[in-house]
């Protein structure tokens, strides 16, 4: 995509300007997304986003800079203008770099996608969601679909003579129901995503997609309120590992752990969570919507241990995080695009399956709310405050379902809630879900079995 | 204004018909902006960027399709007007979206912004005071994890295959800093910002005090008794709320059965005493919008009069659909599609005054959590994590955290206990609206 000496000649200008590193991102994603709403397809978009991002590093401080252009010129003095302020004498001996080997990694596998798939047979399977989706009842009063599908190249160049290419090609189909009574309106939802092209689309069980949709938007229709409280909760495997992400994930990112700006900045090695509580971030599963080969510094991803049978293991770290931290980088460098600097982010994180039925949980919690399906969610890393919504819950009596309920919100301190996580199933699920932060909105999975929690306010109805 | 960026518009226009479209609009953006965040008494972070995208619509034989590209060379506006066409193939035919506006006179907005010379080593001194002012002011402060000055210029372009053309330009600057308190095992944060057009303007006090205060206040907070309580939003989170069922205005969400509105027109929808109205020039507002995203010079629209739904946000595919004339509404950005959407939101004046309106008890709601998440904005059931303080005659009686407030916002519009008759603003001086008593509200501590 760059010109390989365009991007050595970029670096050796940051490098004269006395900046201890440099790296050049460059990427061209192309995007499609079809809109299939009240029956018939509605839209279809497609673009290329293309730009290079440059980011010098002076000691602990990062300046970056990006363009849509990639005139040697042009780059260079976005270069120096970057550097202008903080130019000073080079120390980093300058080599010249031709870029002629990609530094070797091993390629996380994707969901076959190259696979020639014509637009009209796109649209039909969208069509047929639709109508399986409207058979289940007559209250189902809209169906949205959507299929996103986009291909990022990138390129990255830097001054130790790293030069990386990785092509990450990303599919989703989004399917929201709509029940409606006359009166009110409820709707049921789910994303299902891979790293991969349209034969993940074929392997998704419509049917079962379908029946899930309609089932979660007629039976929150039908919910009571909830009610409001300090009580037990179960929450259900897949996207109920939304719970982690926010109320731990976040805090583990040296993005929050650099600036203190996290409750777990000193707790490395102690024990921050429930013995019954494994957590891992895996950036390395084939097919899945949050891996990649290398992060966006060009380093390989890993599997990385959070937390170990409650003791707090390992940051997820980047170059900068290690810069300023001294923890060891983690493969964990991402951004949305050449628009961001990376900053240690997420990738598939997830707890670790334990030993116990569902029904276990629900029989060991007696009185409580079940949430099955959860929602989104946000922390406040510096207090470690945070919060995330129900989509599908119920309330249960003496360890058996008794209701639906609509409305619930779950909030608390994820130090808190950790340590009342006091058993994990064995029902493991991961699922798909777009994580906003510092270096904007990427794909990460998250995923757990069902687990319980022994104590925590639900937000209803008073 | 940028002619060649002019030109590139005018390309892509003329690709599309060449190559088939019946008609077609694009719109051009293009800005760059210039940003710093400090960390312990240095710069960490320091980002300079320009970037372009250009999106078109073309409509051919009733079908509409999108394409957009960020090059702005010749086979790259070529390539994105086939692309649309392409696309526009597949689609199901929308005999309402049309490109049909217009104009007999270029459409350019009437203020003029211009980025001020201010030196880089100034927006670095201004950084960090900001950072060091936070800390000397309370020694309990244990970090200032967000803290940071930012510059934006940007200009806006459309053209329609009839000629119609517009163009919008934009600069700001913007600060905001945080304050991370921490004492014994408690940790508190809070954070503000100030927007301006002048560097002068930028409030690096108001942007201290704020974080302080409430990270302060905070830090000894507590819950209240889960149960019912009046509650009073501060602007801001009333203007949050307000946006999370915005749905309830939107034509385009009532022909997509999303609106649960879409049969009100003309119906009570709230207390009596409540109006609201998207006022795209209002005199106080930040931002001003002279023209929509179809080349449709704006206009007042009142929503809500008197407690009745009025009008909905119309482009012209809804305003075809439901045989009307677009409000002005159209709203669409470079990679997205039509839709509709509103401006400065600005809430009538009630008859209750400040002092009335603060009697007794009631919560003072200042911060909202999981707002992205919590709000169902087809049911309008809503459930948030929240802060404030408790109140009691107009005094704050106690910092309040780790609470939620949940209801219904369509019920709760019908159920306002009194609204004031002072206009208040916020912070980005993007929503105007008295002080509103909500009655009865669920509240989980």
């Amino acid at each position: 995509m760059l010109d390989k000496k365009v991007a050595n000649s970029v670096i050796q200008a940051a490098l004269e300007c006395g900046a201890s590193f440099c790296d050049v991102f460059v990427e061209r994603t192309t995007t499609q997304t079809l809109g299939y709403r009240s029956q018939s397809i509605k839209d279809i978009k497609s673009g290329i986003d293309f730009g290079i991002g440059v980011r010098l590093i002076f000691g602990e401080k990062a300046l970056y800079a990006y363009t849509n252009s990639k005139n040697e010129n042009d780059l260079v003095n976005m270069t120096r203008n970057l550097a202008g302020h903080y130019k000073k004498d080079q120390i980093t001996k300058s080599n010249t770099f031709d870029f002629t080997k990609e530094t070797p990694y091993k390629t996380v596998a994707a969901v076959n996608s190259d696979k020639e798939v014509s637009l009209d047979h796109k649209i039909s399977v969208m069509k047929k969601l639709d109508e399986l989706t409207r058979a289940e009842s007559k209250k189902i009063s809209q169906v949205n679909i959507g299929l996103w599908e986009f291909e990022q190249n990138i390129e990255i160049f830097d001054s130790e003579g790293l030069y990386a290419t990785e092509k990450r090609p990303y599919i989703r189909l989004t399917s929201t129901a709509i029940a409606s009574d006359g009166s009110n309106q409820a709707t049921g939802s789910f994303h299902p995503g891979a790293r991969g092209g349209w034969e993940f689309v074929e392997g998704v069980n419509l049917e079962k997609l379908a029946v899930e949709i309609s089932k979660q938007s007629l039976t929150v229709l039908d919910a009571d309120p909830c009610p409001a409280g300090n009580m037990p909760v179960v929450i259900d495997n897949g996207f109920g590992g939304v719970i982690f992400h926010e109320a731990c994930g976040h805090l583990l990112e040296t993005t929050s752990v650099e600036k203190k700006a996290s409750v777990m900045w000193d707790k490395k090695g102690e024990q921050v969570a429930h013995e019954a509580l494994s957590a891992v971030d895996d950036g390395t599963i084939d097919g899945e919507w949050g891996s990649l080969s290398i992060d966006d510094e060009g380093m390989p991803t890993q599997r990385t241990q959070l937390i170990k049978d409650g003791k707090l293991e390992n940051f997820m770290c980047d170059r900068l995080g290690e810069i300023k931290t001294g923890h060891p980088r983690t493969g964990s460098g991402r951004r949305q695009s050449y628009k961001f600097a990376p900053a240690s982010r997420m990738r598939n994180t997830f707890i670790e399956p334990g030993k116990f039925s569902l029904e276990e949980l629900l029989t060991s919690m007696g009185d409580g709310l079940y949430a099955k399906k959860m929602g989104g969610g946000s922390v406040n890393p510096g207090t470690g405050e945070f919060n995330f919504s129900v989509q599908e819950g119920y309330l249960v009596k003496s360890g058996k379902i008794e209701k639906a309920i609509k409305g619930a919100t779950l909030i608390g301190k994820g130090e808190d809630v950790l340590k009342r996580i006091s058993m994990v199933g064995n029902n493991f699920e991961m699922s798909t879900g777009m994580c906003g932060s510092v270096s904007g909105s990427i794909p990460a999975n998250v995923g757990q079995p069902a687990i319980k929690v022994d104590e925590i306010l639900v937000g209803g109805q008073a | 204004m940028n002619n060649e960026l002019k030109n590139s518009l005018e390309k892509i226009i003329n690709y599309a018909s060449s190559n088939g479209a019946d008609s077609s609009d694009a719109i051009l953006n293009t800005g760059s902006s210039f940003s710093l965040s400090a960390q312990n008494g240095e710069i960490d972070k320091y980002k300079l960027s320009g970037s372009s995208v250009v999106g078109i619509r073309v409509i051919k034989d009733g079908k509409v399709g999108l394409s957009y590209t960020e090059a702005l060379d010749d086979d790259a506006l070529e390539f994105a007007a086939k692309a649309a066409l392409e696309n526009a193939k597949n689609t199901d035919a929308d005999e309402n979206q049309t490109i049909s506006i217009r104009s007999s006179a270029d459409l350019i907005s009437k203020t003029k912004f211009k980025k001020e010379d201010i030196s880089v080593e100034n927006k670095i001194d201004f950084c960090l005071k900001l950072e060091d002012e936070v800390k000397k002011k309370d020694k309990r402060v244990q970090a200032v994890p967000y803290n940071g000055f930012s510059e934006s210029e940007s200009e806006s372009y459309y053209l329609n295959s009839l000629g119609t053309f517009g163009f919008d330009n934009e600069f700001y600057l913007s600060c905001y800093t945080s304050a991370l308190i921490n004492e014994g095992a408690e940790n508190s944060m809070h954070y503000h910002s100030s927007i301006a057009r002048e560097f002068q303007n930028l409030d690096l006090k108001d942007c201290v005090d704020e974080s302080l205060l409430h990270a302060s206040n905070w830090l000894g907070a507590k819950s209240v008794a889960t149960g019912s309580y009046d509650i009073l939003f501060t602007q801001d989170a009333f203007a949050t709320v307000f946006g999370c069922f915005s749905n309830i205005f939107s034509a385009k969400a009532a022909i997509e059965k999303v609106n649960p509105f879409a049969d009100k027109l003309g119906q009570s929808v709230a207390m009596s005493e409540f109006s609201v109205a998207d006022i795209p020039n209002f005199n106080d507002s930040f931002f001003k919008y002279e023209f929509d995203s179809e080349g449709v010079k704006r206009n007042d629209l009142c929503l809500i009069e008197n407690g009745v739904l009025k009008n909905f946000y119309h482009n012209t595919a809804t305003a075809n659909f439901f045989k009307t004339k677009t409000t002005g509404h159209a709203s669409r950005g470079p990679k997205s599609a039509m839709g509709v959407g509103g401006t400065t939101k600005v809430v009538g004046l009630g008859k209750t005054s400040d002092s009335s309106i603060t009697d007794g008890e009631y919560l003072e709601i200042h911060s909202l959590q999981g707002v992205h998440s919590g709000a169902n904005s087809i049911s309008g059931e809503f459930s948030f994590g929240a802060s404030g303080y408790l109140c009691r005659d107009g005094k704050r009686v106690q910092p309040v955290k780790g609470i939620t407030v949940a209801g219904n916002f369509h019920k709760m519009l019908l159920n306002i206990g009194a609204i004031g008759d002072k206009i208040y603003s916020t912070g980005d001086k993007g929503f105007f609206s008295p002080r509103i008593r909500f009655s009865n509200v669920s509240i989980a501590g």
